[in-house]
C-alpha cells in the first residue's frame, strides 16, 4: 500500500474514533454519556469509584467561618459537627451536604425551579412548564424578600450557601459526582433563593394535590347529593389527630353567599399518578404509658424512596446546642431529631391549600380583569425555558391579584384558571428559624415558641420532652374558609372566593399532656367536626385508627412495642372490608384456580407480609371492586376523574350493599348490587393475576409489589429492588416506590436520649461508594441504628475521618 | 525485541503520564511521536500502542476495582446492558488500547510517508 493511502486511513482512524468516543450514544430510549471521558481512567467513572484512601483527614479555611469547626465522620459517614457557633455550624453542614450529595442538591433545585430541561431535554419540559405556571419562584422570590429583613435568618443560610459553594469551587472537574459525567454538564453556584426554594419544594410535594377540577366537573356530572355522599368531609367512625373538645375557639367567618358553578376545565397537569402515597406516622406516649418511665417518641415519614435518599443524617454540636437527626438538602438545621432534652418529628397534615379560581378578563387582549368592583391591570413574567438540545421555550404567565394564571384557555378547554397556594406565601421574617430554634429546644415552651412561625406545609409536629411533657400541634399556614366551596373551582372574580388569612396560632389545633397519655397522628383528619373551622383536604383514616388502637391496647409500652408499631404490616381495611367481601360474593362456578385463591382469602391474617400471596389477591380484587362500583366517578380524562377514599367503599360493602352506586352505569337492563361487583370484581382480580396460567404459589405480595428505591433518575443500575412487605393503608406504609422514608423512636432518659433510627439508603450519594445503599438491609429488616449525643470530637466511636474548619 | 519493550515502556509511561495530569485523549500526542521515532510498520505501532495503554489501563482499573469491592463496576456494568465488572475493565482497556494503538500507527506512517517522499 502506498505510504499516503496507509497514513490517510490511520488518520481517518483516529479520527473517526476520537470522534465516536466524545459524543454521547442513544441506545433507544436512552443517551449513554460519551464513552471516551466516561471510561477515561482519570476523567470517567473510575475516579468516583470510592476506597479506604478517600477517608482521610483533612483541613480547609475559609473567611465567613468564625471559629473552629471540627467535622468528624463517623464508619457510616454521618457527619458529627463540632461548632462553636450556630453559623458555622450551618457552614459545615452546607460544605457536607455538598460533599456527600452533590448531584441531588442541584437536580432538586433545578427541579424546583423549573430548570430540568437545561440538562434533561424535552422530555422534562411539562415540569418546567407546570412550575414556571405555578409560581413556584416567584413566591421564593418573594419569600427571600421577607426574610431578608431578619439579619439572623440571612447569616444562617449565606453560612449554609458558603459552605456548599466552597466545596463546589474547590471541586476539581475529575472528582464530579457520577451523575454530571453521565449527562454531561457541571454543578452551578447555590444561591439564597435555592435554599428558600428547597424549603417550599416539600411544601410544593406535600401539598399541591387538589381535586378542584376534577370535582367540579363530578359535581356537575354526578349531581350535589351523590358527589357529598361518595366525597363527605368526615369519616364517621375516624380517629382524628386532635380529639378535642374544642370549648372556646369560636369561628367569625361569615358564610359566603357565592354558589355560582364552575366546571368542564381539563388540567393539563393533572397527575398522572393519582395513587401518590405521602404519608407518616408519628406519636409520642407520656411516661405514665411507658414500660420505662421515660417519654417515648417516634416518627415514620413515608415519602418518596429514592437514592440518594431525601433526608440525610447529621449532628450538630454547639455550645448552644446538641442535636442529631435528619435534614433536607438545600437548608440547614435538623427537620426531625432529637436533642438532650426534648425530640420532635413530623406527619403531613393534608389540608387542602390551593384554590384553582376562574378569571374573568376584561378584553379580548387579557391585559385587564374583573375584579369585586374594580378592572385590575394583568402583569407578566416571562419564562425562558432553556431545553437541552432545542430552542428555548418562552412561556409569558401573567400573574392577577390572585396570583398566577397556571392554565390557559387553549389547554383548559374553557377559560383561564389562576392557581392560588399557602405555599406562595410569607408571614413571618423569621420562618426559616423555625428548626433552629427547636433544634436548640430544652422544654415544651421553647418546643411551642419555635413552630409558632412555622408556614407551609401544615405539619402535625410532636414532642416529648424528659421533662414528661408530651404535645403535638398541627402547624402552618391553615386558610381561614367560610364554607366548602374551595373545593370546587371557584369565581376569580370576587374577593371573597377564596380565603384571605389564615387561622392564628391559638385557633390551631393542639393536643398537650392528654388524659390518655399518648398523642399520634397518621395523616388523618386533623379533628372531629365540632372545631369550629372549616377545613379540607386528603386523608387516610384506617392508619389513624390502626394507630391509635394499637397505642390504647397496651398499658406500657417498650422501646420494641415502638419499633412493632413502626414494622406492622396489619390492614385495618383488609379486616373490615374482606369478611364481608366473602360473605356476599357468589361462590357459584369458580374455576380450581379461583377457589383457591378464596381459600388463600379465607385463612388471610390480614397482614401484608413480602411472602404472603393474600394480600395480592385482595389488592386487586378491592381495587377491582373500586373501579366497577365507581364507575360514576371515573372517566378515561384525568381531569374529571376521582376515586372516593377507600374507607366509603368498606362502608358501603359493609351497611348499604344495595346501593344504587354499584349499579354499572353501562347495563341499562341490569341493576347490579354489591354482590354482582364483589363477584365480577374477583374474576377480573384472578384475571388480572393471570391465576388460570400461573401457579398461585409463584404469586407473591414481593413480587406482586416491586417495592424500590429508586436513583432520582430513574436509571435501573443504580437503583434496588427491596424485600419487604408493607401496604399504604398498613403502618409499615410501602407502595412501590413510597414508604417509611426515616424510621425513628426516642426514648427521652433522665441521663440523656436512648435514640434509634435508620432510614433506606446510605449517607453518600455517590454510586461508588459503600455508603450508597448501605442501610437497606438494617431498614428491610426493620432494625434501627442506635444514634449517639457525642459532646466533642474525641468522643466519637468509630470515626472514619476528620474535616477540620478554620477561618481564614 | 530490546527497542519493542523500550518502545511498549516508553509508550505506558507516557500514556499514563498524559492521561493522568491532562485529559483523556492527551495521549494521543505522544503517542503519535513514538510512533514516529520508533523504526515499525503501521500494524506494528497500533499493536504496541494498543498493548501500552490497554495494559496500562487494565491494570489500573483491576487495581481501583479492587480497593472499590467492585461496587461501582457492578453498577457501571449494569448501565451498559448487564455486562459484568470483569469486562467493564477490559472494555476500558480496549478504548484506551484503540486511542493509542491508532495514534501509534499515525506516527508511523507518517514517517513512512515523509521518507517516501525524500
Amino acid at each position: 500500500m502506498k505510504p499516503s493511502i496507509t497514513l490517510f486511513l490511520w488518520t481517518l482512524i483516529l479520527a473517526a474514533w476520537i470522534f465516536l468516543s466524545a459524543n454521547p450514544i442513544s441506545m433507544g430510549d436512552q443517551t449513554l454519556p460519551p464513552i471516551g471521558p466516561f471510561f477515561s481512567l482519570y476523567d470517567g467513572f473510575w475516579q468516583n469509584a470510592e476506597s479506604e484512601k478517600d477517608f482521610k483527614n483533612m483541613e480547609l479555611n475559609h473567611p465567613s467561618l468564625n471559629g473552629v469547626v471540627e467535622v468528624v465522620l463517623d464508619d457510616r459517614m454521618v457527619p458529627h459537627i463540632f461548632a462553636e457557633n450556630d453559623n458555622d455550624a450551618a457552614f459545615a453542614q452546607g460544605y457536607m451536604h455538598a460533599k456527600l450529595r452533590l448531584f441531588q442538591l442541584d437536580i432538586a433545585s433545578r427541579a424546583i425551579s423549573g430548570r430540568l430541561s437545561e440538562i434533561l431535554g424535552p422530555r422534562t419540559l411539562d415540569h418546567d412548564k407546570q412550575i414556571r405556571r405555578e409560581g413556584i419562584v416567584w413566591g421564593a422570590e418573594k419569600t427571600l424578600e421577607l426574610y431578608q429583613k431578619d439579619p439572623e435568618s440571612m447569616q444562617l443560610i449565606q453560612a449554609y450557601t458558603d459552605g456548599i459553594n466552597h466545596y463546589i469551587q474547590n471541586l476539581c472537574k475529575r472528582q464530579l459526582p457520577l451523575e454530571f459525567k453521565l449527562l454531561g454538564y457541571q454543578p452551578e453556584e447555590w444561591t439564597l433563593l435555592k435554599c428558600v426554594l428547597t424549603s417550599k419544594s416539600m411544601a410544593r410535594t406535600l401539598t399541591t394535590k387538589n381535586y378542584d377540577i376534577q370535582n367540579s366537573n363530578l359535581k356537575a356530572e354526578i349531581g350535589d347529593s351523590l358527589f357529598q355522599f361518595l366525597f363527605p368531609h368526615a369519616q364517621p367512625g375516624q380517629s382524628p389527630v386532635h380529639p378535642g373538645p374544642w370549648t372556646g375557639l369560636k369561628n367569625n367567618v361569615l358564610t359566603s353567599t357565592q354558589e355560582t358553578p364552575v366546571y368542564g376545565y381539563n388540567d393539563p397537569f393533572a397527575a398522572q399518578d393519582p395513587q401518590q402515597a405521602f404519608a407518616s406516622n408519628n406519636w409520642a406516649v407520656s411516661g405514665k404509658k411507658s414500660a420505662t418511665g421515660n417519654p417515648i417518641l417516634c416518627n415514620d415519614p413515608h415519602l418518596q424512596l429514592t437514592f440518594p435518599s431525601i433526608w440525610i443524617e447529621n449532628h450538630l454540636v454547639t455550645p448552644e446546642k446538641n442535636v442529631y437527626g435528619v435534614s433536607l438538602l438545600g437548608v440547614p438545621h435538623i427537620i426531625i431529631g432529637f436533642n438532650e432534652h426534648i425530640a420532635w418529628g413530623i406527619t403531613n397534615g393534608g389540608q387542602d391549600v390551593v384554590d384553582w379560581l376562574e378569571i374573568k378578563w376584561n378584553g379580548q387582549d387579557k391585559k385587564k380583569y374583573n375584579f369585586d368592583d374594580q378592572t385590575l391591570n394583568t402583569e407578566y413574567r416571562i419564562e425562558t425555558i432553556k431545553i437541552k438540545g432545542q430552542k428555548s421555550l418562552i412561556d409569558t404567565v401573567s400573574y392577577t391579584r390572585w396570583v398566577p394564571v397556571a392554565i390557559k384557555s387553549e389547554e383548559s378547554g374553557k377559560g383561564d384558571l389562576v392557581f392560588k397556594w399557602s405555599g406562595h406565601d410569607a408571614k413571618s421574617e423569621r420562618e426559616l428559624l423555625t428548626f433552629l430554634l427547636l433544634n436548640k429546644a430544652k422544654n415544651i415552651g421553647d418546643y411551642m415558641e419555635a413552630i409558632s412561625v412555622f408556614p407551609s406545609p401544615i405539619q402535625n409536629v410532636v414532642f416529648a420532652s424528659r421533662e414528661g411533657d408530651i404535645a403535638l400541634k398541627s402547624q402552618g399556614f391553615w386558610p381561614l374558609r367560610s364554607d366548602m366551596s374551595g373545593q370546587f373551582i371557584s369565581d376569580g372574580a370576587q374577593a371573597s372566593s377564596s380565603w384571605t388569612h389564615y387561622l392564628d396560632n391559638s385557633q390551631l389545633p393542639a393536643t398537650i399532656n392528654p388524659e390518655r397519655q399518648f398523642v399520634s397522628s397518621a395523616n388523618q383528619h386533623s379533628t372531629d367536626d365540632s372545631y369550629p373551622f372549616v377545613y379540607m383536604g386528603s386523608f387516610e383514616e384506617f392508619r389513624g385508627r390502626t394507630l391509635n388502637k394499637k397505642l390504647e391496647e397496651k398499658s406500657k409500652l417498650s422501646l420494641q412495642d415502638m419499633a412493632d408499631i413502626q414494622n406492622s404490616n396489619y390492614s385495618l381495611k383488609a379486616e373490615e372490608a374482606l369478611p364481608s367481601m366473602l360473605l356476599i360474593m357468589d361462590k357459584e362456578d369458580l374455576s380450581s384456580a379461583q377457589k383457591s385463591a378464596l381459600e388463600i382469602l379465607k385463612s388471610w391474617n390480614y397482614e401484608y407480609t413480602a411472602a404472603s400471596p393474600a394480600p395480592a389477591i385482595f389488592n386487586e380484587w378491592f381495587n377491582a371492586m373500586e373501579k366497577l362500583t365507581f364507575d360514576e366517578t371515573t372517566h378515561e380524562k384525568s381531569s374529571h376523574s376521582r376515586l372516593p377514599d377507600q374507607w366509603k367503599l368498606v362502608e358501603l360493602i359493609n351497611d348499604i350493599p344495595d346501593h344504587n352506586v354499584f349499579d354499572i352505569y353501562e347495563t341499562v337492563e341490569l341493576k347490579e348490587s354489591a354482590k354482582d361487583i364483589a363477584k365480577a370484581a374477583f374474576v377480573a382480580a384472578c384475571d388480572t393475576l393471570n391465576l388460570e396460567n400461573k401457579s398461585i404459589d409463584s404469586i407473591t405480595w414481593l413480587t406482586h409489589q416491586k417495592s424500590a428505591v429508586n436513583h432520582l433518575l430513574r436509571i435501573p443500575a443504580l437503583s434496588r429492588l427491596l424485600d419487604v412487605g408493607g401496604s399504604s393503608d398498613a403502618l409499615n406504609a410501602m407502595t412501590s416506590t413510597h414508604g417509611p422514608s426515616w424510621r425513628m423512636i426516642i426514648e427521652l432518659t433522665p441521663t440523656g436520649p436512648k435514640a434509634l433510627g435508620v432510614y433506606p439508603g446510605g449517607q453518600s450519594g455517590n454510586p461508588g461508594s459503600k455508603y450508597y445503599d448501605d442501610s437497606i438491609d438494617t431498614w428491610s429488616k426493620g432494625k434501627h441504628h442506635e444514634l449517639h449525643l457525642f459532646t466533642n470530637a474525641a468522643e466519637v466511636s468509630n470515626a472514619l475521618f476528620t474535616i477540620k474548619m478554620n477561618k481564614l | 525485541m530490546k527497542t519493542f519493550i523500550v518502545g511498549l515502556l516508553t509508550l505506558i509511561l507516557c500514556t499514563w503520564l498524559t492521561a493522568k495530569f491532562f485529559t483523556w485523549y492527551a495521549p494521543v500526542f505522544p503517542a503519535i511521536l513514538i510512533g514516529y521515532i520508533m523504526n515499525w510498520r503501521a500494524g506494528k505501532a497500533f499493536l504496541s500502542g494498543f498493548l501500552a495503554a490497554f495494559l496500562l489501563y487494565v491494570v489500573i482499573a483491576f487495581l481501583i476495582d479492587r480497593s472499590n469491592e467492585h461496587i461501582l463496576s457492578e453498577r457501571i456494568g449494569q448501565l451498559f446492558s448487564g455486562i459484568g465488572g470483569t469486562v467493564l475493565i477490559l472494555l476500558t482497556g480496549i478504548m484506551g488500547g484503540i486511542l493509542v494503538g491508532a495514534s501509534a500507527a499515525v506516527g508511523a506512517s507518517l514517517k513512512h510517508f515523509i521518507h517516501s517522499k525524500r
